[in-house]
């Protein structure tokens, strides 16, 4: 085991540096110059003697391959750099939007393990019950949905309608930014937990987050949990006398969270990196939506410094996946050989 | 898993959820105002509105601080915030030095943390004129090619650092050698190129601080360049900020304006406070209830920022062009101001399409087939002026009806269009109409393209990311692009020189080379009577509209904020588009 | 969006008994048939199909064609209302069913090709080529997928031949997994040895024996891809990267008038309405295909 993990976690470095290196000369097969559009401001015609500067500053002009050392010999100190747009260290960047993407995803998280766990054991349990069929429908509704679309709905029915209709402030959440004004970076305890009136900014789009995949996790999980619990060792268990709601929980449950756990990990992945959406629609500034907007700046450091978190924490919430696995379930032995 | 083990678990992240909202009251993130008296305080309900969700356990707070946006009513208890949503859409603000910076949504900020020379004064908005501000008073010589400028007395930053003639020569010198977008404004001045060049003194502003006279002597003749020199670019700046150089924006900046910053930006928030050292005043009966604290927040975008504002949470937004009737009937709006800006498709001389002089014809018919109010209500839900020129109303010489093909006749554009085919012109391709995607414009193109085919011209979209689409025009892509151009400072020649005069640019991007046009408009700058300079202005502009038919104007910008009339008493915007910050009184 | 993994794949055992002579394709729709919902879905696919060929037939007016009113409401001549230059919306949603499908169709296609070779490949080689094979499939799943959507819509332009280029790119990976894994376990399986000990040849048994065994997951996935490509364009549409004005494009549409939620709300519910229920029905038919083809159900 320990030597499967510790080959898996070498594996990450070529990982990262061919994916991050396929992006550095993806950038150069773009087009539009970082240099005019830095110059410009992207809205009028750029002044060449401020575009030459840019070039000077950030050594746009030099061969791509001098570039591409010169980025990954600052990359390998942990240098990221400074964004071409604003100027601001990466680094500072980074720190300041991975924390936002991070609370965002983390509560996405519990509510789609908590809500679709739940909503699919109870299904399979109670199969055929309304419970069941009305879970079926709204999954199916859930899952067809534009998120965005639904982004907007929860916006408007809850905070822009309240707000029209002078509901009283409790009863009303908050549409967009990641706490009041003037809080800055918001009001955390032990980093996750929303106080005082921050976590009215949290709810909508953790919600909106988790709604498609809470609707995936549910219908995963039910009919996992249906094939486990027609399993032949579940019979076995029955027979032997065993009460019924042990059996579910303790057998039952564990494995059927086998490809449940793939799919909360892909998940886990998509939050991170790809929750441009949620981040457009709630202005909550995350990696995703500074990646988008610096890939249509060509602000190179930026997106590529990002990139290179995501693509790690992407890489390593996998290793946790399939060593999970193992602990799930005991017949999944680490193969030899690379078994994902 | 345990059942028991689940059941504890549960208990204790509860525990936990009910600690953490109780507990840190202290911490003070309600960055609103104590004046929210009557507001319902929000005592823990445990009643949520939406689906039960195991994630928010008691919503219990300590806090007697009330729900935080419905900002401060009366100015008299205690500070008052004003949150708003409509000035950064997209990205944070790229510089907020007026040395280096060429939005207008920074320029919103710059101008409230900093006075100029002369400010615009339009308190009559058909005739905006300019007055002096940190200037007491200027003049100009006899043929407008030297100007003294006389410093009040007591002018300064809100450090306490004194402005002097000396401060301004210092700040434009900085501006020289940090070569922002608009520094090439630093040529008007003699000894500006050189400045620009090579660093160091620019030897046409002489500074003597005894007397406090700023003498400025420029370039060439320009009897507008009181205007001019209330722009950002000439803002004073203090002694620290010539030592951080382009890093002074970073931090926090001073200022000698109505506002200060509070802290440093970031990209999320720019937070700026009243400032009591300021000198200026204006007569106005808001001046005691002038708003405490300005938090600009950046939004993704228009939507998301109306719709926030809708819920409460800001006290102004922009208006996507899709809610203006709305804003109109539910909120208060700016849409009655007239901006300083025009929307107009630009021609590309150069082109063989449709560009010289055997084309004539054919960019006639082209203007005057658009059917311009239709795009208007259409488009823009009726938020714009249809131009009838391409300067817009409220720039001190602008006159209406100067474009003879604007108005809308198909006869006419199909009379010229014929005579052009039969002149021997003719289009083998769709004409092709550029302009940058993703910024809501597709539909006004959809609209030309079928006022075109009205009269037999066959037109095709021609979209450019937005990335690349400035690129295109300034290496001569573009055939007719659409383009939309704010006044810098509020003077014919902000429309006449920088887009159509030979040097503007080298007039290397579209082609436009006509000496009768520049000479008309060099000698409108170099006219001090205003009158006589404004007709030489508008016979320069008939020869683009007209003669030569260089552009098709198709409307003028109009105001385009919304604030919640409920609470606020007034909310000025100016024709350039900045807000008056000083003069934003809540009720 | 998250790439759904088909379930948990099953070595399929193709022992055909001798007794059984019915056709497989008359068992197969015995039973898909036998799932309601799944056969809901596939009535309305084929609604959606015979809307895309017949369009000019049903749409009353051009998608392009304007008209007077600007953002009216549903009427008695214009079904759907009108959009904010005053086009026809339900003319729009009707011809944006051909956009969809061939989105949809088209970039599951590009996945499904390159994902069952890739996976094939690694499956069947195993060794280093398998290794070197996955790694790649790791670099390009650890990459954001808008990166790459905003990198390859700025090469090729945006248009609906980009985003299925997109789709087709990332999507592949999902399948080359299920191919790879199937493919493992598969061969390990004694009819394959006994295959080769009766001499047939590698390309025999991979054509003939394995490859159809491996492929029965993928119909599953292959239709939910569709549907997740065509939430995708809605998606991408919302970047700016998709079909632009004026192709009727369901996800486009919903970009345009969302900031009219309030007031005109038939803009987004229509087309909407029309991906939800599209997407929804593709979803029903890959759940049918699944329990279709599991072989526990047989």
């Amino acid at each position: 085991m320990a030597s499967y993990v510790i080959r898996r976690l070498l594996l990450i470095v070529p990982t990262v540096f061919f994916a991050i290196s396929f992006l550095f000369l993806l950038f150069f097969v773009l087009p539009g110059d970082p240099a005019n559009l830095l110059a410009g401001g992207g809205d009028r015609i750029p002044n060449p003697i401020r575009v030459e500067q840019v070039n000077d500053k950030y050594g746009l002009d030099d061969p791509i391959a001098t570039q591409f050392v010169n980025y990954w010999k600052r990359t390998l100190t942990w240098d990221l750099g400074e964004s071409f747009a604003t100027g601001r260290s990466v680094n500072e960047i980074l720190g300041d939007r991975a924390k936002n993407s991070l609370r965002l995803g983390v509560w996405a998280i519990i509510a789609e393990v908590l809500i679709g766990i739940g909503i699919g054991v109870y299904s399979a349990i109670r199969r055929g019950s309304w419970v069941d069929k009305l879970s079926t429908v709204g999954t199916a509704v859930l899952s067809a949905v534009p998120i965005f679309v639904l982004g907007y709905a929860f916006q408007y029915w809850f905070a822009v309608y309240p707000n029209t209709h002078d509901w009283p402030q409790w009863a009303r959440l908050r549409t967009s930014q990641i706490g009041p004004p003037g809080s800055g970076d918001g009001s955390w305890f032990l980093f996750f937990i929303p106080t005082g009136e921050q976590w009215r900014y949290v709810v909508l789009p953790a919600l909106t987050m988790a709604a498609v995949s809470t609707a995936l996790v549910a219908r995963l999980t039910r009919s996992s949990m249906l094939g486990v619990l027609d399993a032949d060792y579940m019979r076995t268990a029955r027979s032997k006398g065993l009460d019924e709601r042990r059996i579910v929980l303790r057998h039952g449950v564990r494995n059927a969270m086998l490809p449940v756990i793939t799919l909360i990990g892909l998940d886990l992945g998509a939050v991170i990196g790809a929750a441009v959406l949620i981040e457009t629609v709630f202005s909550w500034p995350g990696l995703g939506s500074t990646i988008a907007n610096a890939v249509e700046d060509r602000d190179l450091p930026v997106v590529l410094g990002l990139t290179l978190v995501v693509v790690l924490v992407y890489s390593i919430v996998n290793l946790a996946i399939d060593i999970s696995y193992a602990w799930f379930d005991p017949r999944v032995r680490l193969a030899k050989r690379d078994d994902t | 898993m345990n059942a028991e083990y689940v059941r504890l678990l549960t208990v204790v992240f509860a525990l936990v959820l009910l600690a953490a909202s109780c507990g840190d009251s202290s911490d003070d993130n309600e960055g609103a105002s104590g004046s929210d008296a009557d507001v319902e305080s929000s005592d823990g309900e445990s009643g949520d509105p939406e689906e039960g969700d195991p994630e928010d356990g008691d919503p219990s707070d300590g806090e007697t601080e009330a729900g935080e946006t419905e900002t401060g009513d009366t100015a008299d208890e205690g500070p008052s915030e004003f949150v708003d949503l409509g000035t950064f859409l997209g990205d944070p603000p790229q510089h907020l030095d007026p040395a280096l910076n060429s939005t207008v949504g920074a320029y919103q900020v710059i101008n409230a943390v900093y006075d100029g020379l002369t400010e615009i004064d339009a308190s009559d908005p058909a005739n905006p004129t300019i007055v002096p501000l940190v200037a007491e008073s200027y003049e100009p010589n006899a043929d407008a090619t030297v100007w003294t400028f006389t410093i009040r007395e007591d002018a300064a930053f809100s450090n306490g650092e004194a402005i002097t003639a000396s401060t301004f020569k210092r700040s434009w010198e900085r501006a020289a050698a940090l070569q922002g977008f608009y520094s090439f404004l630093l040529t008007f001045l003699e000894g500006g190129d050189a400045a620009l060049d090579s660093g160091g003194e620019i030897s046409g502003v002489v500074a003597d601080d005894d007397a406090r006279t700023l003498e400025v002597t420029l370039s060439a003749p320009n009897s507008e360049f009181d205007a001019v020199a209330g722009f950002q670019l000439f803002f004073p700046m203090p002694e620290e900020a010539l030592e951080a150089g382009a890093e002074y924006e970073n931090g926090v900046m001073i200022g000698n304006g109505p506002y200060a910053m509070e802290s440093a930006r970031t990209d999320e928030e720019i937070t700026l406070v009243r400032s009591d050292s300021w000198v200026g005043d204006f007569n106005g009966e808001t001046w005691d209830d002038r708003v405490d604290r300005i938090v600009f927040r950046t939004q993704s975008d228009p939507e998301t920022g109306y719709l926030a504002f809708e819920a409460g949470e800001g006290d102004s937004a922009n208006i996507p062009p899709g809610r203006t009737a709305d804003a109109q009937a539910n909120w208060g709006t700016t849409l009655d101001v007239g901006i300083l800006g025009s929307y107009f498709f630009a021609i590309n001389d150069r082109s063989d399409v449709i560009g010289g002089a055997d084309n004539l014809l054919l960019r006639q018919a082209v203007s005057a087939a658009i059917d311009r109010d239709e795009i208007n209500e259409a488009v823009f839900s009726g938020s714009r002026a249809t131009a009838t020129g391409i300067t817009p109303p409220g720039i001190p010489g602008q006159t209406l009806g100067l474009c003879e093909f604007c108005a809308f006749d198909p006869d006419q554009a199909q009379a010229l269009f014929d005579e052009w085919v039969a002149d021997g012109g003719s289009l083998e391709d769709p004409l092709p109409l550029q302009f940058a995607s993703d910024s809501g414009e597709e539909p006004v193109i959809q609209i030309v393209i079928d006022n075109l085919a009205d009269i037999g011209i066959e037109a095709e979209a021609q979209p450019f990311p937005p990335e690349t689409y400035f690129d295109e025009l300034a290496s001569g892509g573009c055939v007719i692009c659409l383009a939309g151009w704010f006044a810098d400072y509020p003077t014919y020649d902000n429309f006449m020189f920088n887009l159509f005069h030979g040097a503007a640019l080298d007039g290397t991007n579209l082609g436009f080379i006509n000496d009768d046009f520049d000479a008309l408009v060099d000698e409108a700058l170099s006219t001090p009577d205003s009158d006589a300079a404004a007709a030489l202005f508008q016979d320069a502009e008939r020869i683009v509209l007209n003669e030569q038919t260089m552009t098709v104007p198709i409307n003028w910008y109009r105001g385009d904020y919304v604030y919640n009339d409920d609470e606020i008493a007034t909310f000025p915007q100016t024709s350039l588009g900045l807000i008056l910050w000083e003069q934003v009184a809540f009720k | 969006m998250a790439i759904l993994d088909g379930g948990p794949t099953q070595p399929v055992s193709t022992v055909t008994s001798a007794s059984d002579r019915r056709s497989p394709a008359y068992d197969f729709w015995r039973r898909f048939s036998r799932n309601k919902l799944a056969v809901l879905g596939l009535c309305f696919l084929v609604f959606l199909i015979l809307t895309a060929l017949f369009a000019p037939l049903i749409a009353p007016f051009e998608p392009r064609d304007r008209g007077d009113v600007f953002r009216g409401g549903p009427s008695r001549h214009n079904y759907f209302g009108t959009d904010i230059i005053g086009r026809d919306v339900f003319s729009r949603v009707v011809y944006g069913a051909r956009v969809s499908l061939k989105i949809g169709i088209g970039a599951t296609t590009i996945a499904l090709v390159i994902g069952v070779v890739f996976g094939a490949i690694a499956g069947f080689f195993g060794g280093w080529i398998d290794t070197l094979l996955m790694r790649v499939t790791d670099i390009f799943l650890a990459i954001p997928y808008i990166v790459l959507a905003v990198a390859i819509a700025s090469v090729f332009g945006r248009s609906e031949n980009s985003i299925v280029l997109v789709l087709g790119v990332t999507g592949w990976l999902g399948v080359s997994r299920i191919v790879r894994s199937s493919l493992l376990s598969l061969k390990e399986l004694e009819y394959v040895e006994a295959a080769r000990s009766l001499g047939f040849s590698r390309t025999r048994i991979i054509t003939r024996h394995i490859l159809p065994n491996a492929l029965e997951p993928i119909v599953a996935f292959g239709a939910i891809t569709v549907g997740s490509a065509i939430l995708a364009e809605a998606a991408l549409s919302f970047l700016g990267v998709g079909p632009q004005d004026p192709t009727p494009a369901w996800g486009l549409m919903i970009f345009q008038g969302r900031g009219d939620l309030a007031d005109a709300p038939h803009l987004v519910l229509f087309p909407g309405l029309a991906i939800s229920l599209t997407v929804l029905s593709f979803q029903l038919i890959g759940d049918g295909l699944r329990d279709a083809l599991d072989p526990k159900q047989r």
